[in-house]
């Protein structure tokens, strides 16, 4: 009888415990959330180089605005998977302190023994984790059936399909405006035309080059290379937005299981991806 | 589809205009000798540059444009999501009052224990107990 008795004990702990994927991967979303925010300027920033050699553009007040709405649609997103961890995460809910206090008092009781103590504080501990790991469970459970659609279409069709799409045409247009310009001032310093001035960059001038000839190169040649690390740097955030829309997609087909070990294990390999795409982003924009 | 797709769309199409004028632009090669043919290789190079320099303010504006509509489109969207992490954050809150409940139950505990020991042997150790069984109470009811 009294086996069995804590055998249901158990059977009724083990559907609530191990969320400790959950709350890792939410750790993650939200770290890799906080990364995008840094890439929501980088439209302004493209536009204020272009602007500095196209008399065409007139401002960039749009991208200034751009970029304010956007930190704050990924502000809304990293909220909300910070409650995710904040609910999957059991610090914020420990009734230790509490439980300990209950151990005391008892063992105070004259005549108690020891066995008697810990078995009372082992009960009080387990109904409590059982009360409040499932109030625990529901929260999640709602955040992610109620919300998880939602932020998965943010994440994929605004910033993933949109956002990141854009900022890539906007590099390719902006390395193609830096080598119209560079061409034509290339050209005003009698450096041959009809040659690509990256060209320029894998090669070296004669040592006998007038020094405006070296300077011209030398900016061309620095205004490309930040342009390769920033298209590097876009791929990475679209790869960081493709682990947290399978992380999403994960969690929200199994809701109704988030301590299951398969779903632990496969939230735990997106991390993994997830962590080395955000590193990736925030070196590019340090 | 919606404006700010098509926006999108648009702004790829100029980024592309403007990377097949640069073909052009490059393609030309050096400058000729002869006089006349020089005058239409700088022309043609001065229009090809001008082109490039519209299609690229073109390509910025029409994708601020495009970003702008879209943050439009998904504003329900996102207001839903602050809406859920709202109310998850009042249920964490309730959760973790629970488990301060918890706290106080057992200071209450400690208080009546206290209290017990302290009218069955009222020594100077018992009632500094209990009084401090009781501002443990107090404390914990903040």
């Amino acid at each position: 009888m009294r086996i069995a008795q804590l055998a249901f004990c158990a059977a009724l702990t083990a559907g609530c415990t191990n969320l400790e994927a959950v709350r890792s991967i939410s750790t993650d979303l939200t770290l890799a959330s906080e990364s995008w925010e840094t890439t929501s300027d980088e439209l302004y920033n493209s536009c204020r180089r272009e602007y500095r050699l196209n008399h065409q553009i007139a401002d960039c007040e749009a991208d200034k605005a751009n970029a304010l709405g956007l930190a704050d649609a990924t502000e809304v997103l990293r909220i909300y998977f910070e409650t995710l961890a904040a609910a999957a995460g059991g610090d914020a809910f420990t009734v230790d302190a509490g439980l300990a206090d209950v151990t005391v008092s008892v063992s105070r009781i004259s005549g108690v023994d020891p066995a008697q103590v810990d078995a009372v504080g082992g009960l009080a501990r387990l109904l409590a984790d059982i009360v409040l790991d499932a109030k625990r469970e529901k929260v999640m459970r709602e955040l992610i059936e109620d919300g998880g659609a939602n932020a998965q279409l943010v994440v994929d069709s605004l910033l993933k399909d949109h956002i990141a799409a854009l900022m890539r045409t906007r590099l390719q247009t902006e390395r193609v405006q830096a080598i119209n310009f560079y061409d034509d001032k290339f050209a005003n310093a009698d450096l041959p035309a009809g040659v690509n001035p990256q060209d320029y960059c894998r090669d070296r001038l004669p040592r006998n080059a007038p020094a405006l000839q070296f300077l011209l190169v030398e900016e061309f040649c620095r205004h490309d290379a930040l342009l390769t690390e920033r298209e590097g740097a876009i791929a990475d955030y679209e790869a960081s937005l493709n682990e947290a829309s399978r992380a999403l997609t994960e969690l929200q087909s199994n809701s109704a299981r988030l301590s299951n070990a398969v779903l632990a294990e496969r939230l735990f390999a997106i991390g993994a991806d997830l962590r080395s795409s955000v590193r990736n982003v925030e070196a590019a924009f340090d | 589809m919606t404006i700010a797709a098509s926006l999108k769309i648009l702004a790829k199409l100029c980024s592309t205009a403007a990377s097949k004028c640069l073909e052009r632009k490059l393609a030309m090669g050096p400058k000729p000798d002869d006089p006349i043919e020089a005058l239409v290789w700088d022309q043609e190079r001065t229009r090809l540059s001008g082109q490039i320099d519209s299609l690229s303010a073109m390509n910025v504006h029409l994708g601020s444009a495009s970003i702008a509509a879209a943050l439009k489109d998904f504003s329900d969207e996102l207001n839903f999501i602050a809406g859920v992490s709202k109310d998850a954050n009042s249920e964490i809150r309730k959760i973790k009052q629970v488990s301060q409940l918890l706290t106080k139950v057992a200071r209450v505990l400690d208080l009546g224990l206290a209290v017990i020991a302290a009218a069955a042997n009222p020594g100077a150790a018992a009632i500094g107990a209990a009084l401090k069984a009781a501002n443990a109470v107090s404390e914990a009811s903040e």
